[in-house]
């Protein structure tokens, strides 16, 4: 018969039809997901995260969790559009061992819409985890001591503040505020009394409220970077107008005290621009006490601080600005001497201590001590008591 | 006789030749052709009384491979009926994209002529049809093949109309030893959804055929044919929507795609190319006939208007075969028929790069029949009768949720016609058909299930698996016309039990049928 030759053939031809150009089969493919802790943290593999790829198209999820050095192996992913998260809590004791900092902070990560396909999985898929910062700013140095002119006159003009990003991440500086705080440093004369505020443990009363110009995205400041506010701009080492034994120069700070009324000593720098000063008592220029000022870092509404008078001032005197602690960011408590414990500004939540100096004119500063230094960070040290957290030193603006 | 099985899956392992090998080797065993006969979704019962009503054509290259060259050869009478056709069908025991119950109303009319030597036929059928709660599919038939179809969670009812037209022409011998033939089918039906996001659907499906018959004596015929078929079905959805919709793209069986889309269309184009060869042997009182046809099908889908997007592919090959041997005898005349078909289809995804297959599905079958009649008009018998056995299997594949199933299943039934003149003019009908259907193995496993497995993968499995029990009884009569002609009429009733299905034990069907010949 012929159709015993022809069926086997006509078989073979249709086989053959069919598999010359049939496509291959689909694969899944492993995805490694590489998750990594922000680049200002001790170490960059992230451990113990939980990463979830969740299918866009169909809303199935995977989770896993990265081994210690950071990676998440998902063996079978098909191919697709899928969204990326990964999840960590820290902890105390873990943020301080990665940041330097103690707190508790929650790290994540997301890729919104991420095609995986198997060429794009071929290589890790790069995670780096971000979170609210793990510390914030800090008052690094103060000097306030002034100097002597080489005539042995004094000199306070070179004071000034340097203020730190103690944070994992990059802060902000506009919108800051730089205040000093009512009273006296201490038994400066017989008949010195401290603050009429001490027993309010709630809020802190200022003289000077300066605030740094600009919106809350401006002036970024990396971590480990720093801002000096002086009080005059100046080179004060070289300015003819100046103090050649002043140990600092000032003609790069970032931004300068200047007082807009009429008095030939206070100079507006040309080339450092100006906080906006929101309130001033009165005095001389900007001059924070050489004795020791009390200085506060804070953010808020300005105009929702109440002003207050002092008590038993005529009503003529200028009032003060009730600034309350939630809304302080850092506080430094500088006094005249070790005995002047008594003339605290400052409630014992914000500075349960005071750092002092000593003597007046002296050229020295108050430097905040170094804690730790994590991935090329110095981390400041930050126990809210001064009195251990800062060391008398030489004026050194951004030494560090 | 099965491709199924989870090594029978790839060309690279060898087992697709096996299974073409296999559907080779029973066509050389059983010596036999068949036409391509779907099991899938149900036993191949059919009224005895459709014997009677049907026109009763001999084994032939006709019958058994489809050749028009061999309508010569066919016994075709010469004639022309209207008909008119009721159906219901309702119950649970059905597959999960299947309506839960459907209503249709047919016209048409058909007819034979023969002159000259050359013999034509040609029907024209329209229908209507009414579906209700049709869940997770937005197409014309979910069913069909292509695996990349769309679907939404809403459900609801459908209104169809179709309308098919038939033609064949075959040639009388020509040089004296040789005839040709060519056929025409051409389709067409749309389809809406009442219910947000209104789907709708429009298809049309033409296939051509051409053949040769070669007579090698006065007995001996060899026939050789090809085929071709096109189709294009265009899908929309949401256009007169109140809301966005969620469109599912189904990929495999239980991988799946979804998304909101304000409003979208597709095409589907389809291509079958094929061809068969057939022996047929005719002498005296008996006539036998072998045929196997084979073909290459591929559907591709284009999704967007402005900038078309590949939205899936589909190949799909097949081979057919029948044997059928005739019998005839004044006292009892048989016939034995075994078909047997295996078809392999691979789904390319429509996102995977390079471009892959993730859809795979086997089905294949062989059944034999055994008939017996008075006599040796088989139109003009008192009684009917035939039993028949098989075996058929069914597996599918889903690379990506590692989902695979496969069951292979055995099924006998039996029917029994018989007719009696009542008066001079008219004459009743009555009939009875009973089968089972048993599932011999059934394996399913599924380790990356999705939320559409235990939805339509699972319960269509269980349809495929579930042991099922069938019966029907017709009645029906024919009456001559004073006017000429004869107006015949049934009405068949049929039910399908199957205890262990979940979603539902049972579905009845019943049709009713009107005709009128000339």
């Amino acid at each position: 018969m012929k159709m015993r030759h022809l069926t086997p053939l006509l078989a073979a031809t249709l086989a053959v039809a069919a598999c010359s150009d049939s496509p291959t089969r689909v694969q899944a493919f492993p995805v490694t997901v590489q998750v990594e802790y922000p680049a200002t943290y001790a170490q960059p593999q992230a451990g113990g995260v939980q990463v979830v790829l969740r299918s866009a198209e169909r809303g199935t999820a995977d989770t896993l969790s990265t081994l210690p050095d950071g990676r998440a192996v998902f063996p079978s992913v098909i191919p697709g559009r899928y969204e990326i998260s990964a999840t960590r809590s820290l902890g105390e004791a873990e943020a301080e061992q990665l940041t330097g900092v103690r707190g508790t902070v929650q790290l994540n990560a997301l890729l919104p819409s991420e095609m995986l396909t198997a060429e794009a999985a071929a290589s890790p898929i790069v995670l780096r985890l971000a979170g609210s910062p793990l510390g914030s700013w800090v008052i690094k140095e103060m000097y306030y001591t002034g100097s002597r002119t080489p005539t042995g006159g004094t000199y306070f003009f070179d004071q000034y503040f340097e203020i730190y990003n103690n944070s994992t991440d990059t802060l902000y500086a506009g919108g800051l505020i730089l205040a000093s705080i009512h009273g006296v440093s201490g038994q400066i004369n017989p008949s010195s009394t401290p603050t009429p505020f001490q027993s309010d443990q709630d809020n802190v009363y200022a003289e000077f409220v300066w605030r740094i110009p600009g919106g809350a995205s401006a002036h970024p400041v990396p971590p480990g970077g720093s801002i000096v506010i002086a009080q005059q701009g100046l080179d004060h080492r070289n300015d003819p107008n100046a103090n050649p034994a002043s140990p600092v120069n000032l003609g790069n700070a970032d931004f300068e005290m200047f007082i807009d009324i009429p008095d030939t000593r206070d100079v507006d720098s040309p080339t450092v621009p100006n906080m906006e000063m929101l309130h001033r008592r009165g005095g001389f220029y900007a001059l924070k006490p050489v004795f020791g000022p009390s200085m506060v870092l804070a953010r808020g509404d300005f105009s929702s601080w109440e002003q207050t008078p002092l008590p038993g001032a005529s009503p003529t005197t200028a009032p003060v600005i009730r600034i309350p602690n939630t809304a302080v960011i850092d506080a430094v408590e500088a006094l005249q001497n070790a005995q002047s414990g008594a003339f605290k500004r400052i409630p014992a939540a914000l500075d349960a201590g005071f750092t002092f100096v000593g003597d007046t004119y002296v050229g020295q500063a108050v430097r905040r001590r170094t804690a730790a230094n994590v991935a090329g960070r110095r981390v400041l040290q930050d126990t809210n008591n001064s009195s251990q957290d800062f060391e008398v030193v030489t004026p050194n603006p951004r030494g560090f | 006789m099965t491709a199924t099985g989870r090594a029978a899956r790839s060309c690279r392992d060898g087992a697709h030749w096996r299974s073409l090998g296999l559907a080779a080797a029973l066509l050389v065993l059983l010596q036999g052709t068949a036409a391509a006969q779907s099991m899938a979704e149900g036993l191949p019962l059919a009224s005895p009384l459709s014997l009677w009503l049907e026109p009763d054509t001999a084994p032939g290259i006709w019958r058994e491979g489809g050749n028009p060259a061999g309508l010569g050869l066919a016994g075709l009478m010469e004639g022309g009926r209207v008909r008119l056709q009721l159906s219901q069908q309702d119950g649970g025991y059905r597959r999960p994209q299947r309506p839960a119950s459907t209503a249709a109303a047919a016209a048409g009319m058909d007819g034979v002529r023969v002159a000259a030597g050359w013999t034509a036929l040609g029907s024209f059928t329209y229908e209507r049809r009414q579906e209700r709660d049709v869940q997770w599919s937005v197409v014309a038939d979910p069913y069909a093949g292509f695996p990349y179809v769309w679907a939404d969670q809403r459900g609801g009812d459908w209104s169809r109309d179709g309308a098919s037209l038939r033609g064949a022409l075959g040639s009388p011998l020509l040089l004296g030893r040789m005839a040709v033939g060519a056929a025409v089918e051409y389709d067409v039906s749309q389809g809406a959804r009442r219910s947000d996001p209104r789907p709708l659907f429009r298809r049309r499906d033409m296939k051509l055929s051409a053949g040769l018959r070669i007579d090698a004596g006065q007995a001996d015929h060899i026939g050789v044919h090809g085929f071709g078929d096109w189709s294009g079905e265009e899908n929309e959805i949401g256009y007169f929507a109140g809301d966005d919709p969620v469109v599912y793209l189904f990929r495999g069986y239980g991988f799946f795609s979804r998304s909101t889309l304000v409003r979208s269309v597709r095409s589907v184009d389809g291509r079958v190319l094929g061809g068969g060869v057939q022996y047929a042997h005719g002498e005296g009182r008996r006539r036998w006939s072998v045929a196997m046809n084979g073909f290459v099908a591929d559907d591709s889908a284009r999704v967007n208007i402005a900038s078309p997007e590949f939205g899936g592919g589909y190949r799909r090959q097949g081979l057919e075969a029948a044997a059928a041997i005739r019998q005839l005898s004044d006292a009892m005349s048989l016939e034995a028929t075994v078909r047997g078909a295996s078809t392999r289809g691979e789904g390319t995804d429509p996102f995977v790069q390079p471009r892959a297959v993730n859809a795979l599905d086997d089905n294949a079958h062989v059944l034999v029949t055994l008939a017996a009649w008075p006599g040796q008009d088989r139109a003009a018998a008192g009684w009917t009768s035939a039993v028949h056995a098989g075996v058929a299997g069914s597996s599918r594949e889903d690379v990506f949720v590692v989902t695979d199933w496969q069951v292979r299943a055995a099924l006998v039934g039996a029917m029994v016609g018989v007719r009696r003149r009542v008066a001079e003019n008219a004459a009743v009908m009555l009939g009875a058909e009973a089968g089972i259907r048993q599932a011999l193995r059934s394996d399913f496993q599924s380790a990356r299930p999705t939320e559409m497995t235990p939805v339509l993968v699972t319960p269509d499995f269980d349809y495929h698996a579930t042991a099922r029990r069938e019966g029907a009884v017709s009645a029906g009569g024919e009456m001559r016309l004073q006017a000429g002609g004869l107006m015949r009429g049934m009405m068949r009733v049929g039910v399908v039990h199957a205890p262990a299905f979940e979603a539902g034990s049972g579905r009845v069907a019943a049709t009713l049928k009107i005709e009128v010949l000339r």
